[in-house]
């Protein structure tokens, strides 16, 4: 790597984490840059949530090393590594079912001031910081059109509101990397490609970085700089869509054959 | 017929309940922390008030007599009677360490949450209360081992009858009980409160969007315990004794249970929850029943206890959610964001 | 000290060892199998030693059929609970908090209803009228008829049990129960059928359990709740799910607060008041640092053993 390289974001290295007599995951090495798109895919049980519940410190490695932003996250709990600015989301959305959209969206302001006991007793000073969170909450549910949907229970939205619920959440969160485990899941295609292209913008106007699972290849392609293809905990490709899509021993793993599924032309280039 | 007994205790334990409810509701309903060991830190207070008012009171009287001593009592409640302000600095003191004493235990108590959720805090915190009963029992030197500690004079000692005491005392514990419910409800509707919430539906959720959950949890227990502390040391000044046997865990279940009626989460629905329990509670007395002039065919406590337990068993089966829903957490984001409907 | 001190407390150890593990087994039997920590267990034990002794005092049964009694009360109890409170909540898919919330209830009804009737039968404090004739001595210890009958009764349905659920296919069908409910369920297992035999015999041991201390002690309505957390440390340190575990959790609990505080009080001088906190002690540390109980040291390697 040469000096006038970026700083990766996100280092991992040799990461490994066993179930019993299973290893979901082996010895993992891979980067991301700032301001990148990464892409994550892989068969089912090829190791990949569980590769974001070691990234974001809900399971501890047996072995390896992680580094975000040159500071290493092994050992630390997760809110700590979230206040580094590593948020995750969940496959299955983990929302807090009793609290409707606006109270979801506060919970992950970030550094409330306003969020403590004694503030509680005294709110006079911390009234314009709830304020203030209350507006960003109400500008990324209405990016996500989410808007009508502030005042219902979590538990009372669909499964594809409960998802960009979610993820809006977790933007909310002023996350420097965010780790999405498919976003698009339960929602109707021409929605899913909408949430891919806001996605896409947000990157570029706030200089998130991404890291992606999703299983509809055609979708992730269209948007992601880079793949990663996990297969039974290790990773058996890295490089762009163009490339991976035309990697042999991604097409065996994935789907036992040498065929990709429906993709439209020009996905990649 | 004379009422004020009646009045007296009536408010005064509905006051002390309260107190007990709410903190459980903030634990409890608010938090998801099934703090089962509510007894434990009641007795706190309890204790926390007998020790300090047996030993200082015959201190600074210059008599050396043994604090548990039936002596020793007469002697309190004497000097309580001659120096008024004495008793009531002595009350307040009590009240004040025993919120300390209470907050520095449940903080300490909320680390078996670090470990195990649910159930297994559950027992824990239930085998606590009953390691503390045990060893108090136990233990001659505290406050009288198995016979209790007798003397710990009302503050409101030097007004003359039992009547406008009672009374003046039940005003107090009303007063203080309006307070813990301006306190419970402060935080509940606050980004505290908030997160208190997050914390109970999804413990995962809120700590990988960066919150110290277990530090919220030492928090809640901390404010619990120092309020359930303090309705321990209005027992003790209401009663003027305390001894083992009050501090059953069977009170943690009564407690339990007016929150469950109300309405887990919801303050308001636990005080009508409270104010029903303790009707259930005062109104089913042997001495109660008496002044109506009935004469039951079976002991009524027996029955009382057989009809809390059904009601516990028929809400669970038919109304889990209690008398009233929970309710969204107010705070001046609803306000700011109204176009969105959420200002309900 | 000299062994012969020891031996009282020994003897004593094994008798309440063995009365905890006939009333301890039945509360791991139906956790496992239906996921309901029954507080309400000791009410059962509470039922079946007023049969018993009821049965002695009044119609002047002999033991055996007494204690008959006794198991044939506390199981019809296990089974009404179920069936009337615990099967309705699961199918209405309660938090297992709300199901020991509601097996409190149960057990404060129960307790509360044997008050009113001991009250108005005048049974409040009584013993079954039974003799129990001193066999020996070991070393400073008598050695009665209640130890040859509690310790060989306990043991015995132990293995019966063990028996039960290694070799008959109902037995086995149970313990596949107990492992994975949701593939018992998808496969031909008859779970309702399993649940009831659970309960049922549950409680007709947590019945003779209570039988047996009609004859060791006097008997009251808070019998099964002053004795439910000791009977329930057994369990625990069965984790809960273990059915061997918890008899050696029985024995352990049995010989600690006899033998442990005898030890503690001659060498440490702890106060011989304080032999329930032993257990106590135990219950919280099991339940910190070990859920699983004495259960991983029958299945090493393994995480857990149901029944």
């Amino acid at each position: 790597m040469s000096l006038l390289e970026p700083v990766p974001l996100l280092e991992v290295e040799g990461l490994t984490k066993r179930f019993g007599g299973i290893t979901a995951v082996d010895g993992l090495t891979f980067t991301v840059a700032e301001g990148e798109w990464v892409g994550l895919i892989g068969p089912n049980g090829s190791g990949k949530s569980t590769l974001f519940s070691l990234l974001s410190g809900v399971e501890r490695p047996d072995g390896g090393q992680i580094r975000f932003a040159g500071r290493s996250l092994v050992g630390l709990p997760p809110h700590q590594i979230a206040r580094l600015g590593l948020v995750r989301g969940f496959q299955i959305p983990r929302l807090f079912s009793s609290m409707d959209g606006l109270e979801n969206m506060l919970v992950a302001e970030k550094d409330h001031p306003g969020e403590g006991l004694a503030a509680a007793l005294a709110p006079g000073p911390f009234v314009e910081a709830e304020r203030q969170a209350a507006r960003r909450a109400a500008w990324w549910l209405t990016a996500f059109g989410l808007a009508g949907q502030a005042p219902l229970l979590a538990s009372e939205l669909s499964g594809g509101q409960m998802k960009l619920l979610e993820t809006a959440r977790a933007l909310m969160g002023q996350p420097r990397l965010l780790l999405l485990d498919e976003p698009a899941a339960g929602v109707a295609p021409a929605l899913a490609q909408g949430i891919f292209q806001k996605l896409r913008r947000l990157r570029e106007e706030q200089g998130i970085t991404l890291l992606t699972i999703e299983h509809r290849l055609d979708l992730l392609f269209d948007h992601v700089d880079r793949v990663l293809v996990l297969h039974q905990g290790r990773l058996l490709a890295d490089g762009p869509p163009g490339a991976i899509a035309e990697e042999p021993r991604v097409l065996e793993a994935y789907f036992g054959t040498a065929h990709w599924g429906p993709r439209r032309e020009g996905a990649h280039p | 017929m004379d009422l004020t007994p009646l009045v007296v205790s009536f408010v005064t334990f509905f006051g002390i309940y309260l107190i007990l409810a709410l903190s459980m509701n903030l634990e409890y309903g608010l938090t998801g922390l099934p703090n089962f060991g509510k007894v434990f830190f009641y007795s706190v207070g309890a204790y926390t008030s007998a020790f300090v008012v047996s030993r200082l009171m015959l201190a600074l009287g210059g008599a050396s007599l043994v604090p548990w001593s039936a002596e020793a009592a007469v002697f309190r409640e004497e000097l309580a009677r001659s120096e008024p302000w004495l008793a009531i600095g002595l009350f307040l003191l009590c009240l004040v360490l025993a919120a300390l004493v209470g907050a520095a235990l449940g903080s300490l108590l909320s680390s078996p949450a670090l470990r195990v959720q649910d159930v297994y805090l559950a027992l824990i915190l239930l085998v606590v209360a009953e390691i503390a009963r045990v060893y108090v029992r136990a233990t001659e030197g505290f406050i009288g081992g198995p016979h209790g500690l007798g003397g710990i004079p009302n503050p409101f000692r030097f007004i003359e009858g039992a009547g406008p005491r009672g009374l003046a005392y039940a005003g107090l514990v009303l007063a203080l009980a309006a307070g813990a419910y301006v306190l419970v409800e402060r935080i509940t509707h606050s980004p505290f409160g908030r997160l208190m919430k997050a914390v109970r539906d999804d413990e995962l959720a809120a700590q990988v969007l960066g919150k110290r959950t277990h530090w919220v949890k030492a928090q809640v227990m901390a404010v619990g315990s120092a309020l359930a502390a303090v309705a321990g040391v209005l027992y003790a000044f209401f009663t003027e004794f305390v001894g083992t046997e009050d501090f059953d865990s069977q009170l943690t279940f009564t407690v339990l249970l007016m929150v469950i009626l109300g309405g887990a989460g919801n303050h308001r629905g636990v005080v009508a929850g409270t104010l029903i329990m303790t009707a259930i509670d005062r109104f089913t007395r042997p001495s109660f029943l008496a002044l109506l002039g009935l004469q039951l065919p079976v002991d009524i406590n027996y029955a009382r206890h057989a009809l809390i337990g059904v009601l516990l068993v028929l809400l669970i089966l038919y109304r889990p959610q209690g008398l009233a829903p929970e309710g969204r957490v107010r705070t001046a984001a609803r306000e700011e964001v109204r176009h969105l409907g959420v200002s309900s | 000290m000299p062994w012969e001190e020891l031996t009282p407390s020994l003897f004593q150890g094994i008798l309440m060892g063995s009365l905890f593990v006939l009333m301890a087994v039945g509360l791991t039997l139906t956790y496992a199998v239906s996921r309901v920590i029954n507080f309400a267990h000791g009410e059962l034990v509470t039922l079946g030693a007023y049969a018993a002794a009821l049965a002695v005092n009044l119609s002047g049964l002999s033991l055996l059929p007494a204690l008959v009694l006794g198991a044939a009360a506390g199981a019809l109890a296990a089974l009404t609970l179920d069936e009337l409170i615990y099967k309705p909540l699961m199918a209405r898919r309660a938090s297992p908090l709300y199901l020991l919330v509601a097996s409190i209830g149960a057990s404060i009804i129960l307790r509360h209803l044997i008050y009113l009737a001991a009250d108005a039968g005048g049974w409040l404090n009584i013993k079954a009228r039974v003799m129990v004739d001193l066999v020996g001595f070991v070393g400073y210890a008598a050695v009665t008829s209640l130890h040859l009958q509690v310790v060989p009764a306990a043991l015995g349905l132990s293995l019966l049990l063990h028996l039960f659920l290694t070799r008959s296919r109902t037995g086995k069908a149970m313990r596949a129960l107990a492992e994975n409910p949701d593939l018992a369920r998808a496969s031909a297992i008859p779970v309702a059928r399993l649940r009831r035999l659970a309960w049922l015999i549950a409680g007709a041991m947590a019945g003779l359990g209570g039988g047996f201390w009609a004859v060791y002690a006097n008997i009251q309505p808070a019998l099964g709740a002053l004795l439910f957390l000791r009977l329930a440390a057994a369990s625990i340190l069965g984790g809960l799910t273990n059915v061997y575990a918890t008899i050696l959790g029985g024995y352990v609990v049995g010989l600690g607060e006899n033998v442990g505080i005898t030890l503690a009080n001659a060498w440490a001088g702890v106060p011989l008041e304080f032999r329930t906190l032993i257990t106590f002690a135990m219950v919280v540390l099991v339940l910190l640092f070990r859920p699983s109980g004495l259960g991983d040291l029958f299945t090493p390697g393994r995480s857990r053993r149901w029944i």
